[in-house]
């Protein structure tokens, strides 16, 4: 079952936080990561110099990566008999072993929503729609806060090595 | 137990829990896990604590970041501020800072190298954690005698992939909203202490002319930032304990 746009239950199809992140996130992460591979090529020096080589340019491919997986905000949440079978790969988001039911939430950089929820009557009880109500929520909050400190400490990280 | 172990909270870096939870996620994951008792009202409060100790971090390293600023005005601006008094009295977190900045001015770089290895290769083993938990997905479960009640997979984008028992109750969702809540909070806690021990850096740099100074101007930042948060949390359990 598919709902869209303001056909959803779930959340307003204008939220603040994907507003934010809609001024915010997507024009800044490539230069900030430009940024921060210029900062890294500025560090020179063994021990705290290489540790902190080495965490710039995690932090530049992690905003990188940022800046093309923004553009969506997907929460699933399933139900198992056996949470120790199931076996999931984050990085593909496939998964294997014993499933009963999930919901999904996907929330479009333009704010659309589609939501996917179990067609059987009772596949939907209220433990797992508190817990996919709740990581809805989290999530949108989460991904607008982390952006922010993120982006944060690229710009303090760029004001201390960057422009030597 | 210091702050540069509790600032970590519940989080663990495991190679155990990828090999179990995934099929070819990354070889070290960052892995939140709670156990909770039974009973629901004592599983908030076992997760108040929690959280009670996130915020007891997060105001002394607030706490932190004013005294730093404080510093730095005195420091690089020559302003007055309260912290002048502290850099003039010996044995503070600000005496030892001065110190340690007046060394790099005057191209002791070896000096202080030698004087803080401890500190030095304590800071490098926080950026180096703080690097794993950039690294890789984190991972937070909540568990209940054992038994796993549900785990959420938070990617790099802020996707968050669950999955819980089929029976679980509304009140153990709420607990896992709870837990992931703080386990979350406690990361980016991480990421904005780093960025104050940088921005600190950033200011301190400008009067420091020493080549490679800056650098070894963070974990002497680092270290200030430790003591002044262990005596702000110090202080606030004697506050609790009267």
């Amino acid at each position: 079952m598919g709902k869209k746009n303001g056909g959803s239950f779930l959340l307003p199809s204008e939220d603040p936080v994907l507003a934010e992140l809609r001024a915010m996130v997507l024009p800044s992460t490539s230069r900030t990561a430009m940024g921060l591979d210029a900062a890294a090529r500025n560090l020179n020096g063994p021990t705290v110099g290489d540790a902190l080589k080495s965490f710039i340019s995690q932090l530049a491919l992690a905003l990188e990566r940022l800046a093309h997986d923004v553009s969506s905000l997907e929460v699933c949440t399933y139900t198992s008999e056996d949470l120790d079978q199931v076996r999931y790969d984050p990085t593909t988001g496939r998964f294997s072993g014993p499933i009963n039911a999930r919901v999904v939430t996907r929330i479009a950089f333009d704010g659309d929503i589609q939501a996917v929820l179990p067609h059987k009557e009772g596949e939907l009880n209220e433990g797992l729609w508190v817990l996919h109500l709740a990581m809805v929520r989290e999530a949108q909050n989460h991904r607008a806060q982390f952006l922010s400190s993120m982006a944060d400490l690229a710009n303090k990280i760029i004001g201390l090595f960057g422009r030597r | 137990m210091s702050i540069a172990q509790d600032l970590f909270g519940a989080w663990t870096l495991s190679s155990a829990v990828a090999q179990r939870s995934s099929i070819e996620s990354p070889a070290v994951q960052a892995l939140w896990r709670v156990e909770l008792p039974d009973d629901h009202e004592a599983a908030m409060d076992a997760l108040d604590i929690h959280a009670f100790t996130l915020y007891l971090d997060r105001d002394g390293i607030l706490e932190s970041a004013e005294r730093l600023y404080h510093f730095v005005d005195t420091w690089v601006f020559n302003q007055p501020t309260e912290a002048q008094e502290r850099i003039e009295t010996a044995g503070s977190p600000e005496y030892l800072l001065a110190e340690a900045m007046d060394s790099l001015r005057s191209a002791q770089v070896r000096g202080i190298a030698r004087d803080i290895p401890d500190i030095i290769e304590e800071f490098q083993a926080f950026l180096g954690r703080v690097h794993a938990f950039l690294s890789n997905y984190a991972v937070i479960e909540t568990a209940s005698n054992g038994t796993l009640l549900a785990r959420t997979f938070v990617g790099w984008s802020g996707d968050f992939t669950s999955w819980c028992r089929t029976d679980l109750t509304a009140d153990q969702a709420i607990q896992h909203m709870y837990n992931t809540r703080v386990a979350i909070q406690r990361r980016r806690l991480l990421i904005q202490l780093l960025s104050i021990i940088i921005a600190g850096a950033a200011d301190i740099g400008m009067r420091l002319g020493t080549p490679g100074g800056v650098l070894l101007a963070l974990p002497a930042i680092w270290r200030f930032i430790r003591i002044v948060s262990d005596e702000y949390r110090r202080a606030q359990a004697q506050n609790l304990g009267q």
